[in-house]
């Protein structure tokens, strides 16, 4: 479970970083292929964190299984995690949306809008969130038999 | 309000039959890990899946599920028996 901890805080972290580094590159930087490469190896660190944490562990399969192939615990679990990171999503994005008009406003990068690592950021987000928070809170221990 | 904990005799049940956490699974419907949270008493079934396991092992609920940590059977018959 700790281990499953460590890679939720990897991998997040991996993707604000990817993400803090291509908002430099669009904001066109002088040493922009420094940022380049940053964000490319944040990015494969999201990948390789993405693994184990989600796929091997199984949770992944655990949030995106149709609700007739779970049983009654692993439907109380889903609902837990699908519930609690509906309500945090809506306030990250809301947070993000601020930043964004904080950044526009006080003239920091005032072209800057929504970019498409953003997006696909929050896409991928807004899909392992759930699972993420089933590692955190609950850890998912193996068949000890 | 919160849940009381159920302690159960699953484990035991289950390796006196000498079947392994998946048989047990299937027969009563659930996910093997979800046996493991039922013997490790992590989870507190729904009445459907606790008359499943009664029904499987042929005792009562009351037998196999209780509000209060169950003692071993050895323990439970030395104390009954007369001194």
């Amino acid at each position: 479970m700790k281990n499953l901890k460590t890679l939720s805080v990897l991998n997040y972290g991996a993707l604000l970083i990817t993400n803090t580094a291509f908002y430099f590159v669009y904001k066109g930087r002088a040493a922009s292929h420094i940022y380049d490469a940053i964000g490319i190896a944040s990015f494969v660190v999201v990948a390789l964190t993405f693994i184990p944490l989600h796929l091997k562990s199984g949770i992944w399969k655990l949030t995106h299984s149709k609700s007739k192939d779970l049983d009654e615990r692993e439907l109380t679990l889903t609902h837990w995690a699908l519930s609690e990171s509906y309500g945090w999503f809506a306030v990250i994005c809301l947070l993000i949306m601020f930043a964004l008009s904080l950044i526009v406003r006080m003239n920091i990068c005032p072209q800057y809008t929504i970019s498409m690592p953003l997006v696909a950021s929050l896409i991928y987000f807004s899909h392992t969130l759930p699972g993420t928070m089933i590692a955190w809170k609950k850890g998912i221990p193996g068949d000890t038999e | 309000m919160k849940a009381r904990k159920l302690y159960n005799r699953i484990k035991n049940l289950r390796v006196e039959k000498g079947i392994s956490r998946k048989d047990l699974a299937d027969h009563i419907g659930v996910n093997p890990q979800t046996v493991g949270y039922l013997e490790r008493q992590d989870y507190n079934p729904s009445l459907d899946l606790a008359f499943r396991v009664s029904e499987f092992f042929g005792f009562p609920i009351e037998f196999i599920f209780a509000t209060h940590e169950i003692k071993p059977m050895s323990q439970e018959l030395h104390k009954q028996s007369p001194e």
